[in-house]
C-alpha cells in the first residue's frame, strides 16, 4: 500500500526561500536550515542545493528591519508532501521574518544568479531600504 | 484688450512639382553629412533618433532565462520608481512579460524588489534642471533666531501665546474633571 502511495506521488522540485533576522546570532542561522533540512527528511524528501546569500540589504524595511539573512533551499519532494509543516514551522519562527516557497521545473546545477552577482562584488544595484525610517 | 491684428505671414508656396529639380540636387556623401543639421532628411532622423527595433530579449537560443533570484536583470525592466515597463517599451514578447511580471512579483515579496520607491519632488525637480540635490544641512544657532532650538517648555506655558489647542500641556485638560475615569 504504501509502495503505491509512493508510485503515484512524483517528485516535485520546490525553492524555499526564507529571510532571518538581522539581529540574531550566525548560529541561529544554521540552527533554522537544519531544522528545516531534518523536516524534510522526516517526509522522504531531498534538499537538493542551499545557498546562503547573505546579509542582504532589503528593498523596503520588513518588520522595521532594513537588513535580513537570505538563504535559499532547493526541494524535492514527493508531491509536495510535508511543504505545509515547512510553511508552519517558518510561520511560526519568530527569527524568519519572511518566506516564499515556489514550485520549479527543476533546480539548475549552477549558483543561482543572486551568488554570481555576488562573486562579481558589486552592490551598485541593490535596493536598500530607504534611510528614513 | 482691443487685439492689433497681426500681419499675417504668407508662405509663398511655388508652384508644385517644380521646386526642386531632381538632376540639380547633389547630395552630398552619407559620411560628410554632419548629424541632425535641421534638414528634414528622413533616412538620418532614422537612424540617429530613434531605436532600432529589436526582438524580445528573454526569447531566442541565447536569452537569459526569466527569475525572480535575478535582480540585476529584473531591475531592467522596471522603471526608477519600482513599476514594471510597459511591453512596448521593452519589446518583450507577451508569453515572456507573463513570465516576468510574475518573477518581478516574486521578488518584490522577497523584498530583492521595492514595490514603490518614494518620488522625490525636490530631487526630481533638481534632477530635471540638471543639477544635484543634497539635503540642506540643519541650520547653525544663530543663523535665523525662529530656527534656533526651541527652548523648554516653561516659557510657553505662562505666556500661553495663540493659545494652540495642540500645545496646551496635558494637565489644563483634567482639572475640570478630578477623579473621574
Amino acid at each position: 500500500m504504501a509502495e503505491a502511495t509512493k508510485a503515484a506521488q512524483p517528485a516535485t522540485h520546490y525553492e524555499l526561500t526564507y529571510i532571518i533576522r538581522p539581529d540574531v546570532p550566525t548560529t541561529q542561522i544554521d540552527a533554522v536550515a537544519t531544522k528545516l533540512t531534518d523536516l524534510v527528511k522526516k517526509h522522504k524528501g531531498k534538499v537538493a542545493k542551499t545557498e546562503q546569500w547573505g546579509l542582504r540589504p532589503m528593498a523596503y524595511p520588513i518588520n522595521k528591519h532594513k537588513k535580513g539573512y537570505y538563504t535559499m533551499l532547493g526541494l524535492t519532494l514527493n508531491g509536495g508532501e510535508g511543504l505545509p509543516e515547512l510553511e508552519n514551522q517558518l510561520k511560526l519562527s519568530d527569527d524568519v521574518i519572511r518566506f516564499m516557497s515556489v514550485k520549479v521545473a527543476e533546480h539548475p546545477k549552477e549558483p543561482s544568479a543572486m551568488l554570481k552577482a555576488k562573486t562579481r562584488g558589486s552592490e551598485g544595484d541593490d535596493f536598500s531600504a530607504p534611510a528614513g525610517l | 484688450m482691443a487685439m492689433e491684428p497681426l500681419p499675417v505671414q504668407r508662405k509663398t508656396t511655388g508652384p508644385k512639382g517644380k521646386g526642386k529639380g531632381k538632376g540639380k540636387f547633389v547630395r552630398t556623401p552619407r559620411e560628410e553629412r554632419p548629424l541632425g543639421n535641421g534638414k528634414y532628411t528622413p533616412k538620418l532622423l532614422g537612424k540617429a533618433y530613434f531605436q532600432r527595433r529589436r526582438g524580445c530579449p528573454f526569447s531566442g537560443p541565447k536569452a537569459p532565462r526569466i527569475d525572480y533570484k535575478d535582480v540585476r536583470t529584473l531591475t531592467k525592466y522596471i522603471t526608477e520608481y519600482g513599476k514594471m515597463m510597459p511591453r512596448h517599451l521593452t519589446g518583450v514578447c507577451a508569453a515572456k512579460q507573463r513570465e516576468l511580471a510574475q518573477a518581478i512579483k516574486r521578488a518584490r515579496m522577497l523584498a530583492l524588489l521595492p514595490f514603490a520607491v518614494r518620488a522625490d519632488p525636490k530631487a526630481d525637480r533638481a534632477e530635471r534642471e540638471g543639477r544635484e540635490w543634497t539635503p540642506r544641512p540643519p541650520r547653525e544657532r544663530g543663523e535665523r533666531g525662529d530656527f534656533a532650538p526651541r527652548e523648554p517648555r516653561e516659557g510657553q506655558r505662562e505666556g500661553q501665546l495663540e493659545g494652540s489647542y495642540e500645545r496646551r500641556p496635558r494637565e489644563s485638560v483634567h482639572t475640570g474633571t478630578p477623579g473621574s475615569n
